[in-house]
């Protein structure tokens, strides 16, 4: 059934192309392209819930090629993202058909049309890929048009140079994933992915395989040292575009991961899981400091980006040490914390990312430095960008909070294991990740108060609409998502329990993360008299509290504490109503300031001021400097003018890019000698290679 | 070092007769400015200010040296209302020609910051010290001019204090630029105390004068009563009684003590140190009941009067004075030392505010402050007057020129006033009134006294009945306020800001006047 | 730091006990002049007019016809008139001088026909503040200050309320940064043209019901700076006042009296009631004080 759909799904996309196409000489078939792309995503949404309840079966389309031919297989992880996937392109393609005119003309948003419709069908394969010829084609072709897509506002040089930037990255992971898939043993004939897992890999080929697979996906998820393209790419790109890779593009890397290590691979030794757990907890703790400094919006919220992917392969490295430990539980729980994080993350950072969008389209502008007070101008982005913020600040009880919580709860499973090592790698990275968390709280209030609170800095921001209702929908649409994400957990948790169920291969893993109050109220004793079986009769689910894997251990209940604080809220709203019904009159005065005689706008916190002591707490990091230079006329006594001046540098691109771009010119440049255009010599190479290879024949 | 009554025949400058101390010479309008800067090269320019005679402006200039007992002021009438800039030659020179712009309507041609200094939203054509208003009449309100120097950077932004502050403080508005925790630039505004007690004093008889002069600024009361009373003798020609000489240098260090007193208090109360802020407020409140057994008033107002001392001191404040001197000795010395042995205290005071001697020697910075950033000048010394020149007394200074060399300082005067006040007393200071002074006739004259603040210098000039005609009074704040911004802003943070203001301990309604 | 302690604990307790009883050592500074219309004679009357530096005293006709005018709201306690006229101005030093209204501040003696003075009756004024605003504010009174143009003596007098002799917070009186939550405003200093603004707008901000408190000469009639075309004052031409603490500046304990009148906790002197209303002032403050000059 699911197959059917993704075929179906395939049209909608492919009528979504075609519209797009031609929306050049007919405009209102953008509105039918996005309506088209829309409704293809419904589809894939629908798909990736089938598939994660029913099994499927495979589809072959044979290509002629010696690498074999097209293999389409739903499997429950691929469901999972397929879920993630439409959702979050669901509301991009509402989204688009209001943002396209910030595109440019016509001609500009045909193509975004066209490249959109092609990109979604590609991503709609790639997760159903069987083997390992559709999965690279797949790949590559989600590469080449995401490539398309950041490249789109060419006028401006920045674009075209993240684009290539994140082709480059984008490729050498290609290559890099595609021999490990050879090692594999992918490419020969009748070996689809089914078929490896279930035989295994050549141990002596497996290291290798591993280490490549991690640097090959690793380069698409942003994974240290390898995430310079994303804080490139992002605000360089189209906001929509922006979405869909943070959203959905590099979660494709991460399902790439998950499928290659933990499916194809077969039982890891402990090295893997904590080469993977620590990179990413690093990657994390680099994406928050650096978003705490970006000034400009989307920067920000790209390297918010690297912070949660690094999280998520945190946790590929958690199940696969639990893996190796032989701890199919605890390995179930750290994949039903990824995927359910990949869920909440994809729609949450969608959501940051096309909010981001509104205001720039608002206002201009994506320097946080110089918005401020969008908040009475533009409510819906406001209040969409808020559940956003919020969700991936942590903030309970949304759904971003859940899957924090339970990552940070994974890794306190440590104490149930007997290795040392792996219990002080685990604890270490519990404590380092607590701390990115913290941080990451810091940096969605300063990029939501920058641009949100307070009155506006800039003459850009005081002059904002809101935007058209197309872009708020879509907005909306995640937003209500992630509200009801948080409110429901069975919702979000049942989808990735099936994922994990299937990777991990242990069984009742629902009723590890979410246990049967409502059904086996007897088994749970303490939670049920903590009023555990509240709205029982009115949801049919399996509870709705949160367990990491022992009830004992820990527990939350999102719905409850949401229940209560709305009750209290509504309780302290009557109570004042009441209290003040007694003859209290409300008068507006102007803020108390001193009594200072004008009022300006520079008279407030600025988000990069927000964050001033981080940049000297972690100074070893940022290898932050600041001058203040007056300008003087007559003697240094008179000054006319200040100017401050402050400095950070990233590591990696200071100490690793720069000097391996510098490196690979010299020896190109050296190796370019070789190719000095005398075909004499080009006739010597040759005789060189043969007589090579008749010596060693 | 040229004496200044040498260096002046020097530049072809013929002295004239004034009151004894005072050289007095008159140039013409063209070389003012090119004379006055000669003079400037090794001489401080204590003052410049104008007035306005029949024929028109006129600008006075007031220099002292280092070593030299005379003053020596330069005049010139204007004609017209512009006159070259003193300014980008002596930098001392900044403020004053702000404060003649505004208040007189003269123009300082090439000066590089002609900004109004007190007026805020006053009529651009109205000077104030020259305008006839009717009484009762306003001013109308105009624009207010932004004088604040632009900063530029990436996510800096501008936090105001005032000017209505937080505690019982005086109002002033300060401006402070950030880049979240550093303070990269303060601007202070000030004015907002403008009473303009000069145009107030214009044609009153002396007493009300000096009533108004006593009330220019609360903690230096005594100082600037004493130098206008100082100045009306000078200007009369009368000698003073040793005995109200001895009363007077004994009130002049008794304000000393209770200012510094409060000053240090303030200090510690800054940095959080609660119990050393109310040991010196108690320290302050009991020299200012003594101050009130002696004179009948906290702060010594009303005791001053033309030729001596309006009413002697009661012996019963002379006895208990006496009685509780070695006692505040002992407690200023534990107290002393206590703070210097806090680590919390002195850390914070350390580096804070940097003025380096460089710019204070520029500004020619007078009282604790210069001081402490080494310009050695103290008017008890250098030009003693009341009983000053039979005391035996140290000047304590200091080079660094940072918050902990201000409050060093503070701690050191508070010494050696103590050991003023112990030979005042000894020497059996008056108990018993001046005789009135005949009428006042026409006359001008300079008075000094060292404020706690710093040098006050004043200026008065007597017409025909003894009634004042022009008054000018420069408190120390008047000069002292200059490196503010400056000291503000080099690397300090955001938290070290009370820490500064305390450490200045300047007074803003001595330079609003 | 423990040093500090010690230093603390063993200067024991300074406090005053005012207003639970008299201080004679913290009022040994009077803070007040008064007038006993029966020691003025005509001449001294129309002396001390003319020695007065402000206009406290302010005297009308001549030897035979004449009027004088004491208006201690704008005497500055220059102590002139003390000397010149002993049996009709002593220093006052008790320190209830606060008053709720500025009638009670003044006080007119006549002569004619070469008679002695006499003292007239002055009408007084209603006075402003409602015993209601007393229950609302209850025990406690959260003070702003607003310097409007003072020369600083009375800022230094309010800074030492904080200090270990006076301890105002003992008495419920803190001083509070916001006006937002502020019940009182206290204003000191001649309002100036470039402060008067300031003063609106703290007026402003302070929420109802609010008290205003006028401390020191300059804010209750403007001392010597009345007259100025920089100042603005008095206060009461401004804001509506509650009460008026007079003194240049007003001493500590008549500082705290006023305050604690304005919160009704405290009364008036009676002494510059009307002739017939007026009692004998209180032994304590004219007996056993310090007389200046003596």
């Amino acid at each position: 059934m699911s197959v059917e759909l993704l075929l179906a799904a395939l049209a909608c996309f492919g009528l979504s192309t075609l519209a797009g196409a031609l929306t050049e000489p007919l405009p209102w078939l953008r509105d039918l392209s996005s309506a088209a792309s829309a409704v293809g995503c419904g589809a894939l949404f629908v798909a990736g819930v089938l598939a994660l309840t029913t099994p499927s079966e495979a589809v072959s389309l044979p290509a002629g090629t010696p690498l074999g031919g097209f293999e389409l297989r739903p499997t429950a992880l691929g469901g999972m993202f397929w879920l993630l996937t439409g959702l979050v392109g669901a509301a991009i393609s509402i989204y688009s058909s209001g943002y396209a005119p910030q595109v440019g003309g016509p001609r500009r948003q045909s193509a975004m049309a066209t490249l959109l419709g092609l990109t979604f069908a590609a991503l709609a394969v790639l997760m159903a890929a069987g083997n390992a010829f559709t999965f690279l084609v797949a790949w590559e072709a989600m590469s080449v048009l995401t490539y398309a897509l950041v490249a789109l506002e060419y006028e401006r040089p920045e674009a075209p140079q993240a684009a290539f930037l994140m082709l480059a990255l984008s490729e050498i992971g290609f290559v890099a994933m595609a021999v490990a898939l050879a090692l594999t043993g992918g490419f020969a004939p009748g070996h689809d992915f089914a078929a490896i897992a279930a035989r295994g890999v050549d141990p002596a080929l497996r290291n290798g395989a591993f280490v490549l697979f991690l640097f090959g996906f690793g380069a698409k998820a942003g994974l240290l040292p390898l995430q310079g393209w994303l804080p490139e790419a992002h605000p360089a790109a189209p906001s929509n575009v922006s979405a869909l890779l943070s959203a959905v593009v590099v979660e494709m890397a991460l399902y790439g991961l998950v499928l290659s290590t933990l499916v194809l691979l077969g039982p890891p030794p402990a090295w893997w899981g904590l080469l993977a757990l620590a990179l990413g907890v690093v990657t994390a703790f680099y994406g928050v400091l650096f978003s705490l400094l970006a000034h400009d919006l989307k920067r920000a919220l790209a390297f918010s980006t690297v912070e949660n992917l690094g999280f998520m392969v945190a946790m590929v490295g958690a199940a696969l040490v639990f893996r190796s430990l032989g701890r199919p539980l605890l390995e179930a729980l750290a994949l039903v914390a990824l995927c359910l994080h990949a869920l909440n993350h994809a729609v949450l950072k969608g959501l940051l990312f096309l909010g981001a969008g509104s205001v720039q389209a608002a206002t201009g502008s994506r320097d946080l430095d110089a918005l401020g007070g969008l908040w009475r101008r533009m409510r819906w982005t406001g209040a969409t960008f808020f559940v956003g913020a919020a969700g991936l600040a942590g903030v309970p009880p949304l759904n971003g909070f859940q899957s924090e919580w339970l990552g940070l709860q994974v890794l306190l499973q440590s104490h149930l294991l007997h290795d040392p090592a792996a219990r002080m790698a685990l604890a270490a990275s519990g404590a380092l990740l607590a701390l990115t968390l913290a941080l990451a709280v810091t940096t969605f209030i300063r990029i939501f108060g920058g641009v949100f609170l307070g009155v506006p800095r800039g003459a850009a921001a005081g002059t904002a609409i809101e935007s058209p209702r197309s872009m708020t929908g879509g907005m909306a649409l995640l937003a209500l998502a992630a509200v009801v994400l948080g409110l429901l957990p069975p919702l979000g948790i049942g989808a990735a329990a099936s994922a994990a169920a299937e990777v991990s291969h242990a069984g009742d893993v629902l009723d590890a993360v979410l246990p049967p109050l409502f059904v086996h109220p007897d088994r749970f004793p303490t939670l049920v008299t903590l009023g555990g079986t509240f709205l029982q009769h009115l949801v049919p689910a399996n509870g709705l509290v949160v367990v990491p894997a022992s009830a004992a251990f820990a527990s939350i209940a999102p719905t409850y504490i949401f229940c209560v604080l709305a009750l209290v809220i509504g309780i302290v709203a009557v109570l004042l109503r009441l209290a003040g019904a007694g003859g209290g009159r409300r008068v507006e005065k102007r803020v108390w300031a001193g009594a200072i005689p004008v009022y300006r706008p520079s008279m407030q916190y600025t988000a990069t001021a927000f964050t001033n002591p981080l940049r000297f707490i972690f100074g070893t990091v940022y290898r932050s400097s600041r001058d203040i230079e007056g300008d003087y006329q007559q003697a240094p006594f008179f000054v006319r003018s200040i100017t401050y001046t402050h400095r950070f540098v990233e590591p990696v691109e200071v100490y690793l890019y720069r000097p391996l771009v510098r490196w690979t010119r010299a020896v190109s440049e050296a190796v370019g000698s070789l190719q000095a255009g005398n075909v004499s010599l080009y006739l010597l190479y040759l005789f060189a290679v043969f007589l090579v290879v008749l010596f060693l024949r | 070092m040229t004496r200044l009554v040498e260096l002046a025949p020097a530049l072809g400058l013929s002295l004239e007769a004034g009151p004894p101390g005072e050289l007095r010479a008159v140039c013409a309008g063209a070389s003012f400015t090119d004379l006055a800067a000669r003079i400037a090269v090794g001489a401080h320019l204590s003052d410049l200010f104008a007035g306005v005679n029949p024929e028109g402006a006129v600008l006075t200039a007031v220099f002292s040296a280092p070593g030299d007992p005379d003053w020596l002021l330069l005049s010139t009438l204007l004609t017209g209302d512009r006159f070259l800039s003193l300014t980008p030659r002596v930098h001392a020179a900044s403020w004053f020609e702000r404060e003649i712009a505004e208040m007189y309507g003269l123009v300082p041609e090439h000066h590089p910051a002609p900004v109004r200094l007190r007026l805020h939203d006053w009529p651009e054509d109205l000077p104030p010290m020259r305008c006839r208003l009717a009484p009762g009449e306003r001013a109308p309100r105009g624009e207010r001019p932004e004088v604040v120097p632009e900063v530029r950077g990436q996510g800096i932004f501008q936090l105001p204090l005032g000017p209505v502050r937080s505690g019982p403080q005086e109002s002033a508005e300060f401006l402070f630029t950030s880049g979240g925790e550093d303070l990269v630039a303060v601007w202070p505004r000030l004015g907002y105390k403008l009473r303009l007690v000069e145009r107030l004093a214009e044609g009153r008889p002396v007493e009300a004068a000096l009533a108004l002069a006593e009330r220019l600024a609360g903690t230096s009361t005594l100082s600037n009563g004493l130098a206008f009373v100082q100045a009306v003798e000078r200007a009369a020609g009368v000698e003073v009684p040793p005995e109200a000489r001895l009363a007077r240098t004994l009130l002049n260090e008794l304000e000393r003590l209770h200012h510094h007193f409060g000053a240090v208090g303030r200090v510690a109360d800054a940095t959080g140190l609660s119990v050393a802020a109310a040991q010196y407020a108690m320290l302050k409140e009991e020299v200012l009941r003594v101050c009130a057994a002696l004179t009948g008033h906290r702060y010594s107002r009303g005791v001053l009067a033309p030729g001596g001392l309006a009413t002697p001191l009661a012996a019963e404040g002379v006895a208990e004075l006496a009685r509780r001197l070695p006692g505040w000795g002992r407690r200023a010395e534990r107290l002393g030392g206590l703070l210097e042995d806090t680590a919390t205290f002195m850390d914070r005071l350390e580096g804070t505010a940097v003025l380096e001697p460089e710019y204070a020697a520029h500004h020619h910075l007078v009282g604790p402050i210069g001081r402490s950033t080494g310009v050695d000048r103290d008017v008890r010394r250098d030009h003693p007057y009341a009983a000053y020149g039979e005391m035996e007394f140290q000047v304590p200074g200091d080079d660094q020129g940072d918050a902990e060399a201000r409050v060093r300082v503070l701690l050191a005067e508070i010494g050696q006033s103590l050991g003023i006040v112990r030979q005042a007393l000894d020497r059996a200071p008056a108990i018993s009134p001046a005789p009135p002074i005949a009428a006042l006739g026409p006359g001008s004259a300079l008075g000094w006294a060292e404020a706690p603040g710093g040098e006050t210098l004043h200026f008065v000039e007597l017409d025909a009945e003894g009634r004042v005609r022009r008054w000018r009074a420069r408190p120390p704040a008047c000069v002292n306020w200059h490196p503010y911004a400056h000291a503000c802003a080099s690397g300090n943070n955001l938290t070290d800001y009370p820490v500064i203001e305390a450490s200045f301990a300047l007074s803003h309604a001595e330079l609003d006047r | 730091m423990s040093r500090w302690i010690v230093r603390g604990l063993r200067t024991g307790v300074r406090t005053t006990i005012f207003p639970a009883g008299e201080d004679p050592e913290a009022g040994r500074a009077p803070s007040a002049v008064e007038l006993d219309p029966g020691g003025l004679t005509p001449p001294t009357a129309l002396a001390v007019a003319q020695a007065c530096p402000t206009e406290a005293l302010v005297a009308e006709g001549n030897l035979k016809n004449g009027r004088l005018r004491f208006d201690l709201g704008q005497c500055i306690l220059c102590g002139r008139c003390t000397r010149l006229a002993p049996e009709a101005f002593r220093p006052v030093h008790d320190p209830r001088v606060a008053v709720r209204t500025r009638d009670r501040l003044s006080r007119r003696v006549t002569w004619s026909e070469g008679g002695r003075p006499v003292e007239e009756a002055v009408e007084l004024a209603a006075d402003r503040l409602r015993e209601r605003s007393w229950r609302v504010f209850g025990r406690s009174l959260h003070i702003r200050h607003l310097d409007a143009g003072s020369c600083n003596g009375c800022e230094s007098e309010l800074q030492l309320l904080s200090s270990p002799h006076y301890d105002l917070a003992r008495l419920g009186l803190f001083f509070t940064p916001t006006p937002r939550h502020a019940d009182a405003l206290l204003v000191t200093g001649v309002v100036t043209r470039n402060l008067e603004p300031a003063l609106r707008e703290t007026y402003e901000a302070i929420p109802e019901p609010k008290l205003v408190v006028a401390a020191g000469v300059c804010a209750i009639g403007g001392g010597c700076f009345t007259g100025g075309i920089m100042t603005h004052g008095p206060l009461d031409r401004l804001l509506p006042v509650d009460v008026y603490v007079p003194g240049c500046p007003p001493t500590p304990l008549a500082l705290l009296h006023g305050l604690l009148l304005a919160v009704g906790k405290a009364e008036e002197r009676r002494s510059a009631a009307p002739v017939g209303e007026r009692a004998r002032p209180r032994a304590a403050g004219a007996a056993g004080a310090v007389r200046r000059g003596e």
